[in-house]
């Protein structure tokens, strides 16, 4: 993008952050997700007017309030349907797409296989911490079996999604997972998510301190192996990227499964769109006839 | 665009986005956020018709109906009508906001008001009461999964101006 180098070496974290401070509990994953994604929007000095940062509903979903950037704070899962018509509608932004497991398995599970199999060029992080915190500790569509929690005291008896295999299957032609203790490793993914032309599809393991007492920060730190390390991993490789998203137990690999970038994105393969974002565009409809018109909605 | 961010937020929030939902509140703006609100629910009032009598004025039944049962109602005031029974319709469009005043200065010149709704539990005759503290002399109701014929009303006008009962619940026929 043309703007992107205007301001370049200028932006610093305070242009990044919001007005207001998060409100999550001492020690949440989120912050780790918050300041690894603005530290990202940093380092690849993209300016912040021409970024939207779009949620649903959720812990993690007051994260737009948290960001100088444009931002809505949509409805319970609809935040990719909001980032799909946004997209489309002024493709020149980057779009970052933030919530949680059961914002976007659950209640959103629908909008997310269709946003991967469209190629809608954005970002989407989800910070994944295998429960519902803001309603105080239910069984997520990533809990994991025999899990007790508030909605399941006998413990979990519905197996979890997998998010990382649902994706690829799904489509999306960026499909990675991260971890909120692994900071640079988590800005690396992201900047790579941003760049990525198409979907990019970011699982994070953000632990909720408050209401996950099985999955933590000890449970996850001796089992996270990053993919980049395994010098046999070839991100190309759509099957081996699937065998590797099976793996969980005592060693749960991180980093980028998989990447392609021949598949056209959604805005790219709209023939509408050929001649520039719609947003710059006249109405083609005279001002008197577009104001009347108006004025009968109103 | 530079120099113009702001978040669109659902949460209740400021003029210009910042959250005010949570623990970073402010009383005193989320009162005039409230009221800001309010203000506009008296606007649509003022903006949408209120609702007028159909048919003879002065009639001996008043059918007051919302929603999908308007042209059923208005046949049957036909009806009742060429059968020398005078009737007309209030006929409710807006129910939020209702235009509360105005159905009463209407209804408090009619001579027998019944309302007519597809439910069990006579929803609207509630919420009219609830809103207004209007109660019909009469109730038609229907639940059996299929909509109101005009002769289920005529029929049902004829037994309550009759004196047999206030709530008539009409029977449908079975037509194979």
């Amino acid at each position: 993008m043309a703007t992107s180098t205007q301001r370049a070496n200028q932006l610093t974290m305070a242009d990044m952050k919001g007005r207001v401070d998060p409100d999550w509990c001492p020690g949440c994953g989120d912050f780790g997700v918050l300041a690894a994604v603005q530290k990202a929007l940093i380092e690849l000095q993209i300016p912040n007017h021409n970024v939207v940062t779009i949620s649903g509903i959720g812990c993690s979903s007051n994260f737009p309030g948290y960001m100088n950037t444009y931002g809505m704070h949509t409805l319970h899962g609809r935040a990719l349907a909001v980032a799909t018509g946004l997209k489309l509608a002024n493709h020149g932004l980057t779009v970052l797409v933030t919530g949680g497991d059961g914002d976007g398995f659950g209640i959103g599970g629908n909008h997310f296989v269709h946003s991967m199999r469209r190629n809608v060029d954005l970002l989407y992080v989800v910070m994944d911490n295998q429960i519902y915190g803001l309603t105080t500790g239910q069984t997520s569509p990533t809990s994991r079996v025999g899990m007790k929690t508030k909605s399941m005291p006998f413990g979990n008896i519905e197996a979890p999604i997998n998010p990382i295999s649902l994706a690829l299957a799904a489509g999306a032609t960026f499909v990675a997972r991260g971890y909120s203790g692994e900071q640079k490793h988590l800005t690396e993914l992201i900047k790579q998510g941003i760049e990525h032309p198409g979907f990019s599809f970011l699982d994070v393991f953000s632990p909720c301190v408050t209401y996950n007492h099985d999955n933590t920060y000890q449970w996850f730190r001796p089992r996270v192996k990053k993919l980049e390390d395994d010098s046999a991993h070839d991100p190309t490789n759509w099957l081996t990227a699937m065998e590797k998203s099976l793996l969980w137990g005592d060693e749960i690999p991180i980093g980028k499964f998989f990447e392609r970038t021949d598949v056209p994105t959604l805005h790219g393969a709209e023939p509408v769109l050929d001649d520039g974002p719609l947003i710059h565009r006249g109405l083609r409809v005279p001002t008197d006839a577009a104001r009347s018109f108006v004025e009968e909605l109103m | 665009m530079a120099g113009h961010i702001h978040t669109v937020a659902t949460d209740e929030h400021m003029e210009d986005g910042v959250l005010i939902s949570d623990e970073f509140t402010n009383p005193v703006q989320r009162r005039a956020m409230m009221e800001k609100r309010m203000r506009k629910v008296t606007g649509i009032e003022a903006a949408v018709p209120a609702p007028a009598l159909m048919g003879p004025r002065n009639a001996d039944v008043t059918l007051i109906g919302w929603g999908s049962t308007k042209g059923v109602i208005e046949e049957a005031c036909e009806i009742l009508n060429n059968q020398g029974i005078s009737a007309n319709q209030l006929q409710i469009r807006w129910l939020v906001p209702l235009h509360g005043e105005a159905i009463l200065e209407i209804l408090r010149d009619s001579r027998h008001s019944i309302v007519v709704e597809n439910n069990y539990s006579g929803q609207f005759a509630r919420y009219l009461r609830s809103e207004t503290s209007f109660v019909p002399d009469g109730h038609i109701r229907k639940y059996d999964g299929e909509p109101f014929m005009p002769h289920h009303i005529v029929e049902a006008v004829k037994e309550q101006l009759a004196g047999k009962t206030h709530l008539s619940v009409p029977m449908h026929e079975i037509m194979v």
